[in-house]
């Protein structure tokens, strides 16, 4: 069976044949200055992603979405179900500054942070090329018909692949029940805690399935946000471009022809190294990920032939064309305001709203009010839930203003770290200071300062005639 | 795409394909000046599509029209059973180890039973029937340290009026009537503690059942 080798053109999408089938993609190895940054980025991602779980911030994990009991902590903050709109305001600024990002580099979040490439590239791809070699070893293996050499180097490599995904499956696990359930459950038999035991071997089979066989189709057909950033792409946007009025005409410069080439000698080490499968040199496509292998490929066939470095570099389509670029443009201000906007919103509203303990203020079941001759009384029931992971002590008044008016026993209660307790209270207006029905606000101060004023209003009969009838009883 | 800034269509590896395979790839119709490709969908794409029709079909089959595994709302409601089973268990439970003697000579008598009762007061009664309890002049409950038993003055006379709520056709107090505390927020045991805890304020009017 020949390699199978396809040209990539405009009009096709390389890794689907035209029978619907897949094309394998074997990039060959690149080096260069480009590469080294990506993979170093790379790897400090990956110790982020798998340190996070394990770094203790204010007694929890640093990021743990704590699903049983539904408790989010993030960074040293504990949010409860009830303060999750923060997330409205943190999604929203963080999409701004993506937008704001990818008007100016184009798709820099695909080729060097997102997720799915850090893993695919550096991690999966590393242990093909561990296992199966180079690319022309890798495609003529494809090629080869099943032998018992070609048997065990596929086993190896798909039993590495699912060892990897295993390990990622907990850790992402972990995320969510924190590693020393994780541990636990590792030890314990797979029926106690079934649905974990389900998430790990789905997530397993996912990682493994798109890391393994997907690969570039999950960022050419599926990812939304590479879409995205396509669509904020426009001639003014940095990204990996070739310059085709230097390459132009490409070819190989024959010693004693007088045939003008440009700089591009043809040789498609370009193309060679490009893992989604396009020749960049039809300008900036579709499939294209910004991975800046390219880049350096040409770079390194650029210094053996003597001629500059930069052949195919990070510039705009206007700056190739002309030569000058206009970075900052209207849109890039539009998009930084409204990030601004986004994350400056959520800052305020954080501040004022996370505090270390939440409190509600219902009224007590039963009629709305009592009204005697000593004057009218209203029930609430106070409900408070203390968010800290230590025991907090509460006090709860009334504003002042209306103590003048409303009688009401000062109350102190003691709540154990992530408890919840509620309690009833008892207003009182007495009927001479009785004026009818007022608004009313329960100031709530923790111990450590932080207070939170809860609206509620008293209820009453109607002055005039509540006084008459008193008196004439 | 970007055809306006390649210089020189004729460099550019275009349609290879299509000479190669002597194929038409372009669709006849066009829409407002654009022509349609026509390649085939990535096979895993039609895998997936028929694969999620088929799920729906099977899913719909299973929940809905033959209800071979329980929908959502079944296993709801199955929940809700098992909580209201579960609260007549522990009434039955704590129900079967009351009585009026065993309220006033176990229940009351026993120190950390009595405590966590006033603490249940505190935090539930203590509005309306006072932190003395003396509600407040009588306004907003009944004074329970005056000897006064409006419901029945044994032991399981007040418990169950804690527990179910003032009885069925009594007017209450100024038009106010105990709630079900048993049915909302305390449990039977918790009553059954506060129940403890008020006997053990008021040991004359309870003298008859001690041992």
């Amino acid at each position: 069976m020949a390699i199978e080798r396809k040209i990539p053109n405009l009009d096709t999408v390389t890794t689907i044949n035209d029978d619907g089938s897949k094309y394998n993609i074997h990039p060959a190895d690149v080096k260069g200055s480009f590469t080294t940054r990506r993979r170093l980025t790379a790897w400090f991602l990956i110790v982020v992603y798998v340190a996070l779980p394990w770094i203790q911030i204010n007694g929890y994990p640093a990021v743990f979405i704590n699903l049983d009991e539904l408790r989010f902590h993030f960074f040293g903050f504990t949010l409860l179900t009830q303060d999750l709109w923060v997330f409205f305001f943190l999604i929203s600024g963080l999409a701004f500054g993506l937008f704001v990002l990818a008007a100016l580099v184009g798709r820099v979040w695909c080729g060097w942070f997102c997720p799915y490439t850090v893993f695919l590239e550096h991690l999966y791809r590393r242990i093909e090329r561990f296992v199966d070699g180079d690319a022309t070893k890798r495609k003529r293996l494809d090629a080869a018909a099943m032998s018992s050499s070609k048997a065990i180097k596929r086993s190896i490599k798909w039993g590495l692949y699912v060892l990897a995904s295993f390990i990622l499956a907990h850790i992402f696990l972990s995320y969510f029940i924190s590693i020393p359930e994780v541990w636990k459950n590792v030890s314990d038999n797979p029926t106690e805690n079934f649905s974990q035991f389900l998430f790990i071997l789905a997530f397993t089979g996912i990682f493994t399935f798109c890391f393994g066989w997907f690969r570039e189709q999950f960022c050419i057909i599926l990812c939304p946000y590479g879409r995205l950033q396509s669509a904020l792409t426009d001639d003014q946007t940095i990204t990996v471009t070739y310059d085709y009025n230097r390459g132009e005409p490409r070819g190989k410069k024959r010693k004693f022809s007088i045939e003008e080439t440009g700089d591009c000698i043809d040789c498609r080490r370009c193309v060679s190294v490009c893992p989604t499968g396009i020749d960049i040199r039809n300008g900036i496509q579709l499939e294209c990920t910004a991975c800046s292998a390219c880049v350096d490929a040409c770079n390194d066939i650029m210094k053996k032939v003597d001629r500059p470095t930069g052949l195919i570099r990070y510039d705009s389509t206007a700056g190739v064309k002309t030569g000058k670029r206009n970075i900052l443009r209207p849109r890039i201000f539009l998009y930084l305001l409204l990030t601004i906007f986004g994350l400056g919103a959520l800052t305020v509203t954080f501040l004022n709203k996370a505090k270390p303990f939440y409190g509600g203020v219902t009224r007590m079941l039963g009629t709305p009010f009592v009204a005697t001759s000593e004057g009218v009384r209203n029930t609430f029931v106070i409900n408070l839930t203390n968010k800290r992971n230590r025991d907090a002590s509460f006090t709860i008044k009334l504003e002042d203003k209306e103590t003048h008016q409303l009688q009401v026993e000062d109350r102190t209660l003691t709540l154990t770290p992530l408890a919840e307790d509620s309690f009833t209270l008892s207003i009182l207006a007495p009927i001479d200071s009785y004026k009818g029905a007022l608004d009313i606000h329960f100031i709530i101060t923790a111990d450590d300062g932080t207070s939170q004023s809860l609206p509620a209003r008293f209820l009453g009969p109607g002055v005039r005639l509540y006084k008459e009838s008193q008196q004439n009883k | 795409m970007d055809k306006d800034s390649q210089q020189a269509d004729a460099d550019i590896r275009r349609a290879d394909y299509a000479t190669e395979k002597g194929e038409v790839i372009l669709r006849k119709h066009e829409y407002d000046g654009i022509q349609e490709y026509d390649q085939k969908l990535p096979n895993w794409w039609l895998v997936a599509l028929w694969a999620s029709i088929a799920a729906f079909i099977i899913y719909y089959t299973v929940y809905y029209t033959f209800d071979l595994m329980p929908s959502f709302s079944d296993e709801m409601d199955a929940k809700v059973e098992a909580v209201q089973k579960m609260r007549k268990k522990a009434l039955a439970e704590t129900l079967a180890k009351l009585n009026d003697n065993s309220l006033v000579n176990v229940w009351s008598t026993d120190p950390e039973i009595v405590a966590a009762g006033h603490k249940t007061y505190t935090a539930m009664c203590a509005a309306c029937h006072g932190a003395d309890y003396k509600a407040n002049g009588g306004t907003t409950g009944r004074a329970l340290d005056d000897g006064i038993w409006e419901y029945g003055g044994k032991p399981m006379d007040v418990f169950n009026v804690i527990n179910n709520g003032s009885p069925e056709g009594s007017k209450g107090l100024n038009g106010m009537k105990m709630v079900a505390w048993g049915e909302t927020a305390l449990t039977p045991k918790q009553v059954a503690e506060v129940t403890a805890f008020i006997i053990s304020i008021n040991p004359a009017d309870f003298a008859d059942f001690k041992n």
